[in-house]
């Protein structure tokens, strides 16, 4: 059965209240002490699996492996036959000052009590309960790899972001299929439109308008950089559902776009005024949330920084001047109809509601716009996958919990089974909040074992992965590719130039996968 | 009043003063001329001995933890923190792309600093816990009138502390 969470397992217990000292209870006798029962003191020995390598199971890595007296051990397990997931999937080819992450990686990942196992898929290679079984604790960090749908009619003439996104970072044995699956020719490209204005959507955007010697620093595949730099693109649109100041993107992304330097970025004026409703104002005034800050400075960016467009003719006039490129912001637009490949059918809205608690509504379902694009893109969100013998929340598309304990259907704490990241609290959020959660994750774990709740483990691998019939990838291996990726890269002035088949991962490891 | 860069050290070496602006200017440009001339002096006053520190109290409110250091003028919080060992994340190695970095400075020692530039301010937007004097550890460097300072690494995590409630198996 699939199932929500009870409302009842979020509600603190005070039957469960622990040991954990906290900022109110601190006093400077004490600190030593706190300071002591704040780090994990068990003497007995314990292995953790941690099902992913991105971000999320990266972070609650590192926070176990510091344990003082290197009690505890940790596998990560994933199933593709490199680490870092999103970081090296998804983080945009040109955001290598992002991708340095990787080093902060590797780091975690020379350490000896850690031990990476690649190209074992959880759920096919190896069940969830052998695991459970077999370490003291198992650690979900296996994010959101599956995207959502818009759930209206022809959605299967959009082209999917993952897809475009999996191809420009060179996802292994991607290349080809790509290839063969778009219904469209890249080389005839001019005006593209994404569905969505999140930070996914901004990525799309900016590396369509930058020309191929703005992208010379990054690692997208040169294969990848011949084709989707051939097209001469005129212009980007983001359309979002609800207005201005419920904009999905980060201040950050829409200033790096703006600071490109042949494009102009463009509002409609009468979306402006339309987004500055009595709620949304409210939305932003610093102050009233903890998001409001962040509100404020991104409406007020865009407003000084975009171009005011005044009616149609006037976004017709700026279409085809083709003195610069062009990002078009759109807001109060949902999709209700793909009518062809180039053609959608979208629904007006307005927004309804408190501050905060704002949603769109179509009041005149009859009122329509067809927009017009040669590519349109799909960018609303990912779901995380279930994992057959993990529960699953429908509604959520996430991995029931509190606080990083996994809950059964009936709503009662798994032992030792654990969630973190994209899986635990949704697709949303930087590395940052992906950091934190994990963090909170780890502290429940600690917690726990101090608590002496954990089976004390120390054979998990050989009983587990030993057994397995296919070859895994350890940490070693991958090292030797990175390695081989990197001086490819050094040749042409490039971060890594990425092997984009398992055949060449064989090739340097010498294994068959 | 900003005279960020050491009072103590126009007095000490005879040739700044002139070059040292006595009055506020508010941009990013006087802030790193003043600070190169800083480095500098430094670098002609003490040319052998180790570069001059100051002492800097890191206090983690993750777990409560205090540590005191000494902090080479000149370099960075998040370089601080790294070489003595303390938990603050820099996932982007100081290239002003994550905010994993994010920490508090006393008031005083805030107000005195040049305010951050956007790119800071985009990510303080999306940092987690942000408090009036929030910045980026990377992208503060210590100066002579942080002695004594002491810098809050803030809290990890949502509501973690609020009960002290940490769910358990039956
Ligand atoms: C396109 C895109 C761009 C982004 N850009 C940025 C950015 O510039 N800056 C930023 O701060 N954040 C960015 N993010 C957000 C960031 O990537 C996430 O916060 C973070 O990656 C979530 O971490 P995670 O570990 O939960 O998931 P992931 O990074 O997705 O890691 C999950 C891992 O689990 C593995 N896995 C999945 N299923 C299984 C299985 N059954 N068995 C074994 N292993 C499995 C996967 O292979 C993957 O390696 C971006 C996200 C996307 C989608
Ligand atoms: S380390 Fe990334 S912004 Fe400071």
């Amino acid at each position: 059965m699939i199932r929500g969470p009870s409302a009842r397992a979020f509600l603190p217990n005070r039957a469960f209240c622990s040991q954990f000292y906290t900022s109110d209870n601190y006093n400077p006798k004490f600190k030593d002490d706190i300071r002591k029962k704040n780090q994990i003191r068990s003497d007995r020995e314990y292995t953790f699996c941690i099902i992913g390598s991105g971000p999320a199971g990266f972070y609650t890595a590192k926070s176990l492996l510091k344990s003082e007296n290197g009690s505890i051990k940790v596998d990560i397990l994933d199933s593709s036959p490199h680490p870092y997931g999103l970081v090296r999937n998804g983080v945009a080819p040109d955001h290598q000052s992002m991708k340095k992450i990787q080093y902060d990686y590797d780091e975690v990942f020379k350490n000896k009590n850690c031990q990476f196992y690649g190209n074992v898929t959880v759920g096919e290679d190896i069940q969830i309960l052998d695991l459970l079984r077999n370490y003291s604790g198992v650690i979900l960090a296996y994010g959101a790899g599956a995207e959502r749908d818009i759930g209206i009619e022809g959605e299967h003439h959009l082209t999917s972001a993952t897809d475009i996104i999996n191809w420009y970072n060179g996802k292994l044995d991607y290349f080809q299929e790509f290839q063969d699956s778009i219904n469209f020719d890249m080389k005839d490209l001019r005006d593209i439109s994404v569905i969505g204005n999140g930070n996914v959507a901004t990525d799309l955007a900016r590396i369509f308008l930058k020309t191929k010697e703005e992208l010379k620093d990054s690692d997208m595949p040169s294969p990848v950089m011949d084709i989707l730099k051939e097209p001469e693109i005129n212009s980007v649109s983001l359309v979002a559902r609800r207005g201005i100041y419920q904009s999905a993107f980060t201040t950050k992304e829409v200033r790096e776009l703006s600071k490109l330097p042949q494009i102009k970025m463009y509002l409609f004026k009468e979306e402006l005024e339309k987004s500055r409703n009595e709620a949304s104002l409210l939305e932003a005034t610093p102050g009233s949330s903890i998001y409001a800050r962040a509100i404020n400075r991104r409406t007020t960016f865009l407003e000084k920084t975009c171009i005011h467009l005044e009616n149609n003719d006037h976004y017709e006039e700026v279409l085809n001047d083709s003195s610069h490129k062009k990002l078009f912001l759109r807001y109060f637009m949902s999709p209700s109809k793909v009518l062809d490949q180039n053609s959608i059918e979208f629904n007006i809205t307005e927004l309804e509601g408190e501050a905060e608690k704002q949603r769109c509504v179509v009041k005149s379902p009859e009122e329509r716009v067809t927009l017009k694009s040669d590519l349109w893109l799909k960018s609303v969100g990912y779901k995380t996958i279930p994992m057959p013998g993990v529960p699953y929340d429908a509604d959520t598309f996430t991995v029931p919990n509190e606080m990083g304990c996994v809950l059964s259907d009936n709503g009662e704490i798994i032992k030792g089974l654990y969630v973190c990241g994209w899986a635990k609290r949704g697709p949303v959020g930087i590395i940052d909040a992906t950091l934190r959660d994990s963090f909170e994750t780890y502290r429940v774990i600690k917690n726990h074992i101090d608590q002496d709740l954990l089976d004390s483990r120390i054979d998990s691998t050989k009983k587990t992965l030993y057994n397995l019939e296919k070859s895994f990838v350890t940490y070693r291996d991958w090292a030797k590719v990175m390695y081989y990726e990197d001086e490819r890269g050094k040749k042409i002035g490039k971060p890594r130039e990425k092997y984009l088949w398992t055949e060449d991962y064989e090739n340097i490891i010498g294994k068959a996968l | 009043m900003l005279n960020l860069f050491g009072r103590r050290l126009c007095s000490k070496a005879a040739a700044v003063p002139l070059l040292m602006p006595r009055f506020r200017m508010n941009n990013m440009t006087l802030y790193r001329h003043n600070f190169m001339l800083n480095n500098l002096a430094m670098r002609s006053m003490c040319s052998k001995a180790d570069p001059e520190t100051v002492k800097i109290t890191f206090l983690n409110l993750r777990d409560n933890s205090e540590k005191v250091v000494d902090a080479k003028i000149g370099e960075h919080l998040l370089e601080i923190a790294h070489s003595n060992e303390i938990d603050l994340e820099g996932a982007c190695e100081a290239s002003l792309a994550c905010s994993t970095c994010h920490i508090i400075l006393p008031d005083e020692i805030y107000d005195d600093l040049e305010y951050p530039c956007d790119e800071e301010d985009d990510l303080l937007d999306l940092a987690y816990g942000l408090t009036l004097t929030s910045r980026l550890g990377c992208q503060v460097f210590v100066t002579k009138d942080m002695d004594g300072m002491t810098v809050k690494i803030p809290e990890a995590s949502r509501n973690f502390y609020v009960d002290g409630h940490v769910p358990k198996p039956h």
